[in-house]
């Protein structure tokens, strides 16, 4: 029999120390204290990290690493320097050939930003309820309506922006359609939102859209399908967050371990003792379930229980250790790093679905393939 | 006081709060505390809460006077920890020596400002620096020090143990430090230089770690402040958002969890505002309510999603102050230990 081999291969493992040692080089604490507390977005961090060469969507393993390296250094400015492609796979997977060559190079070369703008005012978790409207004239959509917490949103060349396109019916995911918007039309205005509690280095926007045309070719896969590949698409970016939510955990513990080092091991009690055996065993669960997670993904066959188990546990994870690592280390952490991380880990809980919506996620599917196998079960008794 | 007078202090001191910080609670977070709410603070007696009314303070007594912490913790804990800085570390440890009295007057009014540079107790504390006394000069740097705008500052002299000064001018505030919570008042190292000086007492580090000990209620209140402050938006927010066509508060997870949470909430108030409660009594009623305000924030922030996350809804900073309590005004595993103490009935949890 072939044995399971959990190790990532050399490759992967030199480019995690080359990716490592370039967040250490250019995330110095200083840097990513001032962008924390100016609310800037580092546009020339973001342009090294694609001259370095180590931003490559070619290879989604290495994005996966990335994220972790970078986030286990400053997850507010090492999520800008890689994030310029957020939503990207919408054109990847269910774009026209135009599309994808229209938009797709110039967003993995890093020329341009993007974002996915799905979240409005009174729309969070429902995707569904969302009521952003698109109607059709001719060659083109008119659209109207707002977008809330839109990531990248001010900087963005386009938004793969979700809206509704045909009246709410029963069946509330029906009916909606993703459009590529040009944030340079006429009728698109940004405003950044202030004052988020972590990574403040982000872009967040609100985006107001007032008779927005757009024309008709830049609708993304079929009309009325968009809900279906939003739902695709989180369970893409999911595997992104754990992984960043595991880099701000991984990050947290580095640092208790060196202040624990020079605070003097003499002095170490049990209770701090079991909370780092606690912190690094949480982290290595969260860490396996997120590439066993993204293992399925990349081979075109996902497990959404997989990848939101993965979500919610490394978020919850993120969190847990930001907490402790300020408990152990006090004055030093309220102060450092690490209350920065604490700020910085409580979005993991929150964008990308809430622990809420991954948990109920995890058991609708699994009550889901209970059915099919029921299902399957009588069918075959039948025959 | 009666009962009735608590209901009543507690009812205006909720009417100042929701009039004059609520409303500003969020530039509170973002420019600090400004010297007209600290005065209008002042004049409604908050600021002299502690202090004795022969000395021109309100001389509350201790249920009286946490509630006033509580109740300003509600809308801003930056204007609570204003006044447990002055009330349950300069005030006590003024009093306690008779030295330095003729201060208490113009600190009660906010003429003065007054602090105490306490973090040398605090868990994660590196001294770097420290204050020398050479030919009846008090300098030196002292770092960490909470509301370091002030004029006076007791501060505690290197050596061991190092006396204790009460120092009256000559001080000012350097290097600010990013922190996470109680932004409304200022944070950094006091730079000392300074021949106007009162010897407060021989061991200062002890008498600093008897007025921490000695705050326990007054911690555990400025911690269910925070609770309530969190929970009612929560449930506020929670009556009003609607998600899948059904408003927050009919999910179970929604509704199970805040309601539990304020059930907490509502028995530890009941406990730290009886008469007469023992010395473990208080250190449990730190510990709770401190771990109390530590989750109660944490879901509050996380019931109200995206929006949570940022400042304008006013969560967050809850969210940022409850974990910043116990840091700066409680001494983690010592806490703990007094704990043990009490219920072993003698030495426990370290060897």
């Amino acid at each position: 029999m072939a044995e399971m081999d959990f190790e990532l291969p050399e490759d992967l493992k030199e480019f995690r120390r080359k990716a490592r040692e370039f967040a250490l080089k250019e995330i110095t604490p200083e840097f990513a204290q001032k962008y924390d507390r100016e609310e800037t977005f580092p546009e020339e961090l973001r342009k090294k990290a694609y001259a370095s060469g180590l931003v490559d969507y070619s290879n989604p393993w290495s994005v996966l690493i990335l994220q972790e390296e970078f986030c286990r250094v400053d997850a507010g400015t090492g999520i800008c320097a890689v994030s310029g492609f957020f939503g990207l796979e919408t054109i990847q997977l269910f774009g026209t050939e135009e599309q994808k060559a229209k938009y797709v190079p110039m967003v993995t070369s890093g020329k341009a930003m993007m974002g996915l703008a799905v979240t409005e005012p009174s729309a969070g978790s429902d995707v569904a309820g969302i009521k952003t409207t698109a109607t059709k004239s001719g060659d083109h959509y008119t659209l109207n309506g707002a977008k809330m917490f839109i990531t990248n949103g001010q900087l963005a060349d386009f938004l793969v922006t979700l809206t509704r396109t045909s009246p709410q019916t029963q069946k509330r995911h029906h009916g909606l359609s993703l459009f590529i918007v040009e944030t340079g039309t006429e009728g698109v205005t940004r405003n950044k939102l202030h004052e988020k509690l972590g990574v403040r280095a982000t872009n967040t926007a609100e985006i107001v859209l007032n008779d927005v045309k757009v024309p008709a070719k830049n609708l993304i896969g079929e009309e009325g399908r968009g809900f279906y590949y939003v739902m695709t698409f989180f369970d893409i970016s999911r595997i992104y967050t754990a992984i960043q939510a595991v880099g701000i955990a991984q990050g947290a513990l580095d640092r208790v371990l060196d202040y624990v080092f020079a605070q003097g091991m003499e002095n170490l009690k049990e209770e701090t003792l079991m909370i780092i055996g606690e912190m690094e065993m949480r982290i290595e669960a969260a860490r396996l379930l997120t590439y066993s997670a993204a293992s399925r993904l990349f081979q075109f066959n996902p497990d959404p229980k997989l990848t939101s188990s993965a979500k919610a546990f490394g978020s919850e994870t993120a969190v847990w250790v930001t907490e402790k690592a300020l408990e152990i280390t006090g004055l030093q952490g309220l102060t450092g790093d690490l209350e920065r991380f604490f700020r910085d880990a409580k979005i993991m809980e929150i964008w990308e679905g809430t622990s809420e919506v991954e948990k109920l996620t995890i058991a609708r599917t699994m009550f889901r393939e209970m059915m099919k196998e029921f299902v399957g079960e009588k069918g075959g008794a039948k025959a | 006081m009666s009962s009735e007078e608590y209901q009543l202090l507690r009812s205006s001191v909720r009417e100042f709060a929701s009039k004059n910080i609520e409303g500003i609670s969020a530039k509170i977070e973002r420019d600090g505390l400004r010297p007209e709410t600290v005065t209008a603070m002042a004049t409604q007696g908050f600021i002299g809460a502690r202090v004795p009314s022969e000395v021109g303070g309100t001389g509350l007594d201790e249920l009286g006077y946490m509630i006033v912490l509580e109740e300003l913790a509600r809308v801003s804990p930056s204007a609570a920890a204003r006044v447990l800085v002055t009330n349950s570390l300069y005030v006590p440890l003024v009093m306690a020596t008779g030295k330095g009295k003729d201060t208490l007057k113009d600190v009660a009014s906010a003429k003065a400002n007054a602090t105490v540079a306490h973090a040398g107790l605090l868990e994660g504390f590196r001294e770097q620096t420290g204050v020398t006394v050479t030919n009846s000069r008090a300098q030196g740097v002292k770092d960490y020090v909470l509301n370091s705008d002030a004029k006076l500052v007791i501060l505690s002299v290197n050596g061991a143990p190092g006396t204790l000064l009460l120092v009256k001018g000559g001080v000012e505030p350097v290097n600010d430090q990013t922190r996470l919570g109680f932004r409304g008042l200022r944070f950094s190292s006091v730079k000392v230089d300074s021949g106007d000086f009162d010897v407060l007492g021989e061991n200062g580090p002890g008498m600093l770690e008897e007025a921490l000990n000695g705050m326990d209620l007054e911690v555990a209140a400025i911690a269910l402040g925070i609770t309530a402050g969190a929970l009612s938006k929560a449930t506020d927010y929670s009556k009003s958002r609607t998600t899948f066509e059904h408003p927050l508060k009919d999910y179970g997870p929604v509704a199970f969890s805040l309601s539990s949470l304020k059930s907490e909430e509502e028995m530890l108030r009941n406990f730290i505002y009886s008469e007469g409660l023992s010395g473990t009594a208080k250190v449990m009623a730190r510990v709770r309510s401190t771990q109390l305000a530590r989750s109660a924030t944490k879901q509050a922030l996380q019931v109200h999603g995206g929006y949570g996350y940022f400042g304008d809804f006013g969560v967050e900073k809850f969210y940022r102050d409850a974990m910043a309590l116990p840091l700066l005004f409680s001494r983690g595993g010592k806490d703990m230990q007094r704990l043990s103490q009490a219920v072993f009935e003698s030495k426990a949890g370290f060897m």
